[in-house]
């Protein structure tokens, strides 16, 4: 030890600030080294965390998608700043560099600004489990089922077979259709002078038809919520009443197959669906008679 | 010892030693700091938490561990780059990476960082609550879910809409103290409209009367008149006044037990 240091201290000058440099450098590289190896493990940590929350091979490959960004995302920013480090350590000028990424990050930052948000939403999109392959979505004034999510859009097929590719950048609201479960709401116009019981004891009568057979019953998991009469309108009675349909997606075929046999049941049973309706009235004199009405009869030919 | 020191000439100790005890100053500090701001925000937690349901400290909850991380994380960063630059590492180049990118992330991440802004201030002023109903950003529906991020909605259909906080401006909470049941009656044009007027007055007494509809009912009936002339009769508008979440039910009831009530008096309607 004592040979050590009387060695070190015999050195000259120039030589010992070499090593000390050196030594610094190693100790950078050291540093980044284990920045590096604790990044990837907390990215690891991430994906197990995130694989726990979510079922099924397509989240499963967008969350090894995300976390291969975050990993290169890591290893550029370390390798970076510790060449940098390095660079300055090794008495080379790092402000020309600096200057001239700082301009170029301005530039690119302006022009890459929607695809950086593309990339940031398309993330949390992720993050929040807003959107899943397979559901029915409104996003950015589109609809359809998604077909396909990336960090940077996502691909939906519409009713037409139409295919919109939406960037994550355009999304504000997500409109999710097919969460957990649906209630489709049925409105029917029922004419004035019906009674609103009898359509209602009638329509829970063509609903309870429906989860009596397998193939609705499976899917309608309650029974018909009558929500009521909801307004007045022009010469109708308008009523309300809602389905619970699980899984969600199946919510259209069962509203229609049920506005199919609610209009079979209100035929066969005479219930009138109002239709608009005019009633002419020629108006009144003062002393209450009215003036005659007077119908002509045209036929052509 | 004696030998570790004298590798230096007693100039380069003392450096050496101020160097140190520098260190250790902003160490002390750090902490220090990091003590304060902590206090601060379990202060804040308290005065927010305050007459607030348990979903909602929850909520607080959530918002406070991310101030005190934040804190922690902004603290940490400046003294860790102090402390480097006391040991003679230049910390220009972090700097000056961490403005680039910070530019770049910035630019993209703008609409991001104004959720949390927006979230956070619909926490602290209280416009939302799970449960409300509210309308935001256009999409009107039952909220359940808040986060720091983004608000979760569902309507009378089940669609469920994810409205991301930097859009929501207005916030029209339709379930706040009180409510208002608004029900539009129609009439024939040459129908008396005083003895409508009585019905309707009625048929909400009676309605006040039954104990299912009677417990959320506040008030009488309140007959706003007519409304407007439309080409197939006369629009009346009565309202009651309600406990909030009530108001579509009681409406509903209302106007089904009018329409029986007017043909029962022989009121005709279009």
């Amino acid at each position: 030890m004592h040979d050590f240091l009387s060695y070190f201290r015999g050195i000259d000058p120039d030589l010992r600030h070499l090593i000390l440099q050196a030594l610094r450098i190693v100790a950078i590289v050291v540093a980044a080294w284990v920045l590096h190896a604790l990044a990837r493990h907390f990215i690891r940590a991430f994906r197990s965390y995130m694989e726990r929350r979510v079922e099924g091979v397509d989240d499963l490959a967008r969350i090894n998608t995300l976390s291969r960004v975050f990993r290169n995302v890591a290893t550029v920013v370390i390798v970076v700043v510790a060449g940098m480090l390095v660079l300055n350590e090794l008495g080379i000028s790092i402000a020309p560099i600096l200057a001239t990424a700082g301009v170029a990050g301005i530039a690119i930052g302006f022009g890459a600004q929607s695809l950086i948000k593309d990339y940031f939403n398309g993330m949390f999109l992720l993050l929040d489990d807003q959107i899943r392959v397979g559901d029915v979505v409104e996003i950015a004034g589109k609809g359809g089922l998604v077909e396909e999510v990336t960090l940077r859009f996502v691909k939906l097929r519409d009713l037409d077979s139409h295919v919109h590719f939406v960037p994550c950048g355009e999304i504000n609201v997500v409109t999710n259709r097919t969460r957990t479960f649906a209630t489709p709401l049925i409105e029917l116009r029922l004419a004035m002078r019906e009674d609103p019981d009898e359509a209602f004891a009638l329509m829970k009568e063509v609903a309870a038809g429906m989860r009596a057979e397998s193939k609705w019953g499976a899917l309608i998991t309650d029974e018909l919520e009558i929500i009521g009469f909801d307004r007045w309108s022009e010469s109708a009675a308008v009523l309300r009443v809602r389905l619970r349909v699980v899984p969600p997606i199946e919510q259209w075929s069962v509203k229609r197959e049920f506005q199919k046999r609610l209009q079979k049941a209100f035929a066969e049973r005479g219930i009138e669906i109002a239709l608009p309706h005019l009633t002419i009235f020629p108006g009144q004199r003062k002393d209450g008679s009215a003036p005659p009405l007077q119908v002509v009869a045209r036929s052509s030919g | 010892m004696d030998n570790l020191l004298s590798l230096f000439d007693l100039g380069e100790a003392e450096a050496a030693v101020t160097q140190a005890a520098r260190v250790l100053v902003i160490l002390v500090l750090a902490w220090l700091l990091q003590r304060v701001a902590s206090r601060i925000i379990r202060l804040f937690h308290d005065y927010m938490a305050e007459d607030r349901d348990p979903e909602q400290r929850t909520r607080i909850g959530t918002v406070e561990q991310v101030l005190r991380r934040f804190m922690t994380v902004v603290i940490v960063l400046v003294a860790g780059t102090l402390v480097l630059g006391e040991l003679g590492i230049s910390v220009l180049p972090l700097l000056a990476t961490a403005g680039v990118a910070g530019i770049v992330i910035g630019f993209g991440a703008q609409s991001l960082i104004k959720d949390y802004f927006n979230g956070f201030f619909l926490l602290v002023e209280d416009q939302l609550r799970q449960g409300d109903v509210v309308e935001i950003a256009g999409r009107a529906g039952r909220v359940e879910e808040l986060t720091l991020r983004h608000v979760r909605l569902r309507d009378f259909d089940g669609n469920v809409y994810f409205v991301p906080n930097s859009e929501v401006k207005v916030v029209v909470n339709r379930t706040r103290e009180y409510s208002h049941a608004v029900a539009d009656a129609v009439v024939k044009s040459a129908q008396p409209i005083e003895e409508a007027y009585a019905v309707m007055r009625e048929v909400g007494r009676v309605l006040r009367e039954d104990p299912a509809f009677g417990r959320v009912i506040l008030d009488d009936v309140e007959i706003a008149g007519v409304e407007r002339w439309e080409p197939w009769g006369l629009v009346l508008r009565a309202r009651i006044k309600v406990l909030p979440r009530s108001q579509w039910e009681v409406r509903r009831e209302y106007l089904s037990r009018l329409k029986a009530a007017f043909e029962a008096r022989g009121i005709q309607s279009p």
